[in-house]
């Protein structure tokens, strides 16, 4: 945005501020610098007109809220203003604790997409005085899943109760749906975003990767008609879809041997002769044929076949290659 | 509106109030508060002045400069900033309550009572559940493991000993974090075995920060320890291994008395405590890497792989 167009949207804010009558376009044309159009514009209110709206629209997605109404009767259009109690953060202050706590959490954000709105929110609160210091401890925060650009908006839809629209890539396929979804909330789980919703076309309740979001994410006007269920278990819901997804391997393991398997099992049966079956999910070949081809004659992979392969070309390069 | 103008603006409406609250503020300070370059604090400073209605210069912001602070003669009617937006008050409020999550993180209670304040300042009810931040076991107690570090204080700690299924309570004093394949460690002095060892931070049951500081006796340096999760002593076995393309962090990851760039991958020797080792580890990679001496470690590992084959037959 060039500096001028910056500088008209502050004194617009602060015209709209200082008055506790409507003012009208007309009025704000004339009161607010920036405004005048060149000399060469075929239709100068035309111009004033894109102008105002696109400001409007930049100054309401800030979250400044704009009123409009009449100062009476007699007037013949709307006129805007900003109340003052809605525009500006109401007194706050933190003991030192509570500050470093603020700090920290802005922090964590540092690598995942809601980076710029944790950075505006604490510029805010040094506006009002409060000191945050660089935060201890701020290197050995948790890497949270980054940026996910979906993330900003979902979160927005979830809290306004809003309907979105994207397109989402199917696990294993190139092509993507167009979904409608009302999201309930979104989750971070092993290193990756998900969010959770109704799924407006299937009618139940779905979770989607943000990952495999393409394109922007469209808010739509309309309310969710749906809430989300005070017992809704997103970890659960998420874990469950992504079973279907993952594949499970059987592996045979000697007793007491194969640790890192065992810790890897979703099951373990006894199978006679002083093993256990080990059902482990996966989704990576090579990753866990790689463990079990290093549990050597302690780990059997049984199925799926494609699993026994891959390990069983581990273990003849590993052999030597001869065979 | 992209993500940069947003900010620029959000920016432009805070300086004021921020400039305000200090009363008279210095460039550079303040240019490192809000994360710009003083060049660009100036410009935005002096795109400020003079801001407001042009019905009279009365209106107007007003600053008055000297050569590295600034200080507001007028405020034009911006006293105070922007109130947080829905979005930003929840990303601060869901942080805070993931900072709960992890012990040590924050002095007790402290985010819990930051939340309250920014729901209240945001005027609205927060409803941080729905974000559900799920964190790796491991990731809970990174953060008390540095502070001990930083700090230097001992840490009173419940663990997990998976090979003998049992959990205990020790105090330790902490030397370093370290990660092996994505598995952090945390290395200490174990007061209770009297000996050092790597306690994985994902097997931590419950830990305490102590008031008390973490010493470390006479002749255990860190340097000793820095090298992952095996220590080699000097009467263990010497091996050569060919690490080859992908496998050459091997190298970096556990101690090795050499290490040199052949045609055909890298070649280190270390010392290894149990031979098994080696045979797992050339299993998993599938031969990537190969032992190159002992001659008869090299058998034996090859002969381990066939017998484990003759699983398949």
């Amino acid at each position: 945005m060039a500096a001028r167009r910056q500088q008209r949207l502050v004194s617009l804010v602060l015209c709209l501020l200082s008055t506790r009558q409507f003012i009208t376009a007309e009025r704000i044309r004339d009161t607010v610098e920036g405004y005048e159009v060149s000399a060469d514009s075929s239709n100068p209110d035309e111009a004033f007109k894109r102008s105002f709206e696109r400001d409007k629209a930049e100054l309401r997605e800030l979250g400044i809220p704009l009123e409009t109404g009449r100062n009476s009767v007699f007037d013949t259009e709307d006129g805007y203003r900003i109340a003052r109690k809605d525009f500006e953060l109401p007194p706050i202050s933190f003991a030192a604790d509570e500050a470093a706590a603020v700090g920290l959490a802005a922090r964590l954000w540092s690598t995942a997409s809601l980076a710029s709105e944790a950075r505006t929110a604490l510029i805010k609160l040094r506006a009002a005085g409060v000191e945050i210091d660089e935060p201890l401890g701020a290197d050995a925060l948790p890497p949270l899943p980054a940026n996910e650009p979906a993330l900003p908006d979902l979160l927005a839809a979830v809290s306004g109760q809003r309907v979105v629209q994207f397109s989402h890539r199917k696990p294993r396929a190139d092509v993507s749906d167009q979904r409608t979804v009302e999201p309930w909330g979104v989750l971070s789980w092993r290193g990756r975003w998900y969010v959770v919703g109704h799924d407006r076309k299937r009618g139940e309740v779905r979770s989607f990767r943000l990952d495999r979001i393409d394109g922007a994410v469209k808010t739509l006007t309309e309310p969710a008609a749906t809430t989300r269920p005070a017992d809704l278990n997103m970890l659960e819901l998420v874990r469950g879809a992504n079973q279907q997804v993952g594949e499970v391997a059987s592996v045979r393991v000697k007793q007491n041997r194969g640790g890192q398997l065992r810790r890897l099992a979703r099951t373990s049966e006894p199978a006679g002769d002083g093993a256990d079956l080990l059902a482990i999910e996966f989704r990576d070949t090579g990753w866990l044929a790689a463990l079990i081809a290093a549990g050597g004659t302690d780990a059997v992979v049984i199925s799926p076949p494609e699993l026994v392969t891959a390990v069983v070309r581990l273990l003849q390069s590993a052999s030597g290659g001869e065979q | 509106m992209s993500t940069d103008t947003g900010d620029k603006l959000t920016r432009l409406l805070a300086l004021v109030p921020y400039v305000l609250s200090q009363g008279t503020a210095s460039i550079s300070d303040t240019a490192a508060t809000f994360g710009i370059s003083e060049d660009q604090l100036r410009k935005e400073l002096e795109m400020l002045w003079l801001c407001g209605r042009s019905s009279g210069p009365e209106d107007l912001i007003d600053l008055m400069f000297s050569e590295d602070t600034v200080s507001v003669t007028y405020d034009g009617g911006l006293s105070r900033p922007l109130k947080l937006t829905s979005t930003e008050a929840m990303t601060l409020a869901v942080a805070l309550r993931t900072l709960t999550d992890m012990p040590g993180a924050t002095q007790s209670g402290a985010a819990e009572r930051a939340l309250a304040k920014i729901e209240t300042a945001a005027g609205q009810h927060l409803d941080t559940t729905a974000v559900d931040i799920r964190l790796a076991a491991q990731d809970r107690w990174v953060n008390l493991a540095q502070r001990a570090l930083t700090e230097g204080r001992a840490v009173d700690l419940r663990y997990y000993t998976a090979a003998r299924d049992e959990t205990t309570q020790r105090v330790i004093d902490p030397v370093q974090l370290f990660t092996v394949d994505g598995v952090t460690y945390l290395e200490a002095w174990c007061r209770r075995a009297e000996g050092m060892r790597s306690f994985r931070l994902d097997r931590f049951e419950d830990a305490r920060l102590l008031d008390e500081r973490s010493v470390i006796p006479e002749g255990i340096s860190p340097k000793n320890v820095a090298d992952g999760v095996y220590r080699p002593a000097p009467e263990h076995l010497l091996v050569e291994l060919r690490l080859g393309p992908g496998w050459e962090w091997v190298g970096e990851y556990y101690p090795c008395e050499s290490m040199e760039n052949g045609s055909d991958g890298v070649r280190v020797s270390l010392r290894v405590a149990d031979p098994a080792w080696v045979a797992a580890l050339v299993r998993r990679s599938g031969g990537a890497v190969s032992v190159l001496a002992p001659d008869w470690l090299s058998r034996d590992v090859q002969s381990d792989a066939r017998a484990a084959l003759n699983n398949y037959r």
